[in-house]
């Protein structure tokens, strides 16, 4: 007999929500075509996938770089996708390849910015790890996400998701390749942890 | 200490967070809050214009592995060739007679044999290997150089 804790057992299990489960299928079998197609030379069905998926590899990257710097490493995210679309052997799983290639991007943007980074003194680890740029931000937008980079990787990237990008917990997996319950924890922990930390900010001060 | 969680569901969440999890249910003002505030960093571009897609159909009928196929062919045909060539040059030289064990027979008169061959001819001179038998008649004559011995 089915009991209200039942209900998260199932969503970790991948069985979520009926409608949920059917539009993922779709929107996968749909991946599968506009990959299909972008190998054959088709730019609008790869303008598809960057209208699907630009959220998602926006997100994965603030994740990790500075914010003046996500747009424009979006972009090379996609083009290296682009230009790596014949080495995709699972078309269905598009979505966490990219993600996959947003994250090397990221490391590779680090690389290259070390020596940089070593020459500056006056810049803060903190700012260095997440990388917020203040100038052209909302000050408490810019605590609240220092508060989120805090936070350990997994919790950051699902967060930014879900409060950034506006994307729903099902979104998140679908697009990200994890499991709707790996999410949900995701989301449920790191919200807890941020409540945390925003309530010891706001009575520190 | 918590790392999160890539793809293992640990405990799963006890407390309510539908509006959390999908939109849908009870509004968490602190989550809207948070959302109005962090949307500000959302993506809002348009797509870029992508370069012209570069179509590799030669190769979606081999593994990715099979790429590598030509270049060990080329390199297999270049072994194969240096040794044909190494053969030619070097492969059909005769053995040295001097390396063959023995004793150095010179005709001194009529024809000599060594086995089966008579040893004629103007130089008048061969060599006795091991085994070999050393066959003169009336008329003939040989002188034989024998290693560490000298002449018989």
């Amino acid at each position: 007999m089915a009991r209200s804790g039942d209900r998260v057992d199932l969503l970790a299990a991948g069985l979520g929500p009926g409608p949920v489960r059917e539009a993922s299928a779709s929107e996968i079998s749909e991946d599968a075509i506009w990959v299909r197609a972008a190998r054959d030379g088709d730019r609008a069905a790869f303008g598809q996938l960057y209208e699907r998926y630009a959220r998602m590899v926006h997100g994965v990257l603030l994740a990790r770089v500075t914010v003046d710097e996500v747009d424009d490493l979006v972009q090379d995210v996609f083009i290296r996708a682009l230009r790596r679309l014949s080495t995709l052997r699972e078309t269905a799983s598009f979505g966490a390849w990219l993600a996959a290639i947003a994250r090397n991007v990221a490391n590779d943007y680090h690389r290259r910015s070390v020596p940089e980074e070593q020459l500056t003194d006056d810049a803060s680890d903190n700012e260095i790890k997440c990388g917020i740029s203040k100038g052209d931000h909302d000050g408490s937008a810019v605590a609240i996400l220092e508060a989120v980079m805090s936070l350990p990787d997994a919790y950051q990237e699902t967060l930014i998701l879900r409060l950034v990008e506006g994307m729903t917990g099902p979104e998140i997996a679908a697009r990200t390749g994890m499991t709707h319950g790996s999410v949900r924890v995701n989301l449920h922990r790191g919200m807890e942890q941020l409540r945390a930390k925003l309530s010891s900010h706001s009575g520190s001060k | 200490m918590d790392t999160g969680n890539n793809q293992t569901e640990n405990a799963p969440p006890t407390k309510s967070d539908d509006y959390l999890w999908d939109g849908s249910g009870e509004p968490d003002p602190e989550i809207q809050r948070l959302e109005a505030l962090l949307g500000k960093f959302r993506h809002d571009r348009p797509a870029p214009v992508f370069p012209e897609i570069v179509c590799d159909r030669r190769w979606t009928f081999f593994p990715w592995r099979m790429r590598l196929f030509p270049a060990l062919a080329a390199t297999t045909a270049a072994v194969v060739a240096i040794a044909g060539l190494t053969f030619l040059m070097y492969g059909r030289k005769p053995a040295p007679t001097a390396a063959v064990a023995g004793w150095d027979v010179s005709r001194v008169a009529g024809t000599p044999r060594i086995g089966r061959k008579a040893i004629s001819g103007r130089d008048g001179t061969s060599r006795l290997g091991i085994g070999q038998m050393l066959e003169t008649d009336r008329q003939s004559r040989a002188s034989l150089l024998a290693d560490e011995i000298g002449q018989i």
